[in-house]
């Protein structure tokens, strides 16, 4: 301890010295502060790439998702091509039904989309026509031979008419795939 | 013998057979709610067959959907080997739609007519 009262005025006067100098003055503060604003500088950076980042995969994983949906847009549409003159009642009944179950489960995440909305509402109401057309040739007695072609004939015009909202939707699918390739495209230079 | 003149000529056979279901003396069968058949022995075996169908066409203008709706009939004879000799469809030619029109009309109220008449022999005198 201080017992020479001359030691104990020198270190009060060298910490009056010392206190009494600003802190922007001094070398510490100055190498806090650029440590510190690069660290905030590196966090932003940081931050804005993880979005990006985010953004890609997100993207990505809709890009994916499209193509999924296309490939099962062309094999309901293949199947629509598949419809045979002499079909019978119940097989043209099961081929609807199906069809039917595997388009509405395509479409109705995107019945809200801007771009599909209207192709979307044709090909509901199309699917309900093909129904009704399918249920105006529905054996009287099931037991009887069924008149040849009688099944074709009714349904044949809905179902062209599905497969013409399946191609629409199919072309603005892969409309959709080519603008996130291109939005994800980075500029050069 | 033209093409005119042999759908003239269907034209007239359709208008008799249209005449005699309303006479009675054809007596059609119904095989599904759009679909009539009328089958015959004598002088050979043979069967008609006529179906109704409804046609829907969709266009988008202006972000609505318009939708148009025809009705056309589908007319056939078949010979006893299960041949279709004769076989027309009425989308195809509007005189010949026009003309099947009355027939499908004339078989339906056939039907109507015969169901009421049932159901008038099945309720209690009063």
């Amino acid at each position: 301890m201080f017992s020479d009262p001359q030691q104990i005025e020198d270190t009060v006067s060298l910490i009056l010295r010392v206190i009494s100098k600003p802190f922007w003055q001094k070398l510490e503060f100055w190498i806090t502060i650029v440590i510190a604003v690069t660290g905030v500088i590196f966090s932003i950076l940081a931050f804005a790439e993880a979005r990006k980042a985010k953004r890609a995969a997100t993207e990505a994983g809709r890009t994916v998702k499209i193509q999924t949906i296309t490939i099962e847009l062309t094999e309901v549409s293949q199947k629509l091509d598949k419809l045979r003159p002499n079909i019978p009642f119940n097989e043209a009944r099961d081929m609807l039904t199906e069809i039917s179950r595997r388009l509405r489960r395509i479409i109705s995440p995107f019945q809200a989309d801007p771009d599909l909305k209207c192709h979307i509402d044709t090909l509901r109401e199309v699917l309900t026509g093909a129904k009704e057309s399918l249920n105006s040739v529905r054996p009287t007695d099931p037991a009887n031979e069924e008149t040849p072609y009688t099944v074709y004939y009714a349904i044949e015009s809905d179902f062209a008419s599905i497969n013409d909202c399946v191609a629409d939707l199919l072309g603005l699918f892969e409309k959709k795939t080519i603008n996130i390739g291109d939005d994800n495209v980075a500029p050069k230079g | 013998m033209t093409m005119s003149h042999q759908k003239d000529e269907l034209i007239i056979y359709i208008n008799k057979i249209t005449e005699s279901t309303r006479l009675g003396e054809m007596l059609w069968t119904r095989i599904n709610p759009t679909t009539y058949t009328w089958s015959t022995d004598k002088p050979k075996p043979a069967k008609i067959i006529l179906q109704q169908v409804q046609r829907s066409t969709r266009r988008i203008i202006g972000g609505n959907i318009i939708v148009r709706t025809s009705t056309h009939y589908l007319f056939k004879v078949i010979d006893q080997h299960g041949q279709e000799v004769i076989a027309v469809d009425g989308s195809e030619d509007e005189s010949i739609n026009t003309s099947l029109s009355p027939l499908y009309e004339a078989i339906l109220s056939g039907f109507t007519q015969k169901g009421i008449e049932f159901l008038k022999t099945i309720l209690p005198d009063h």
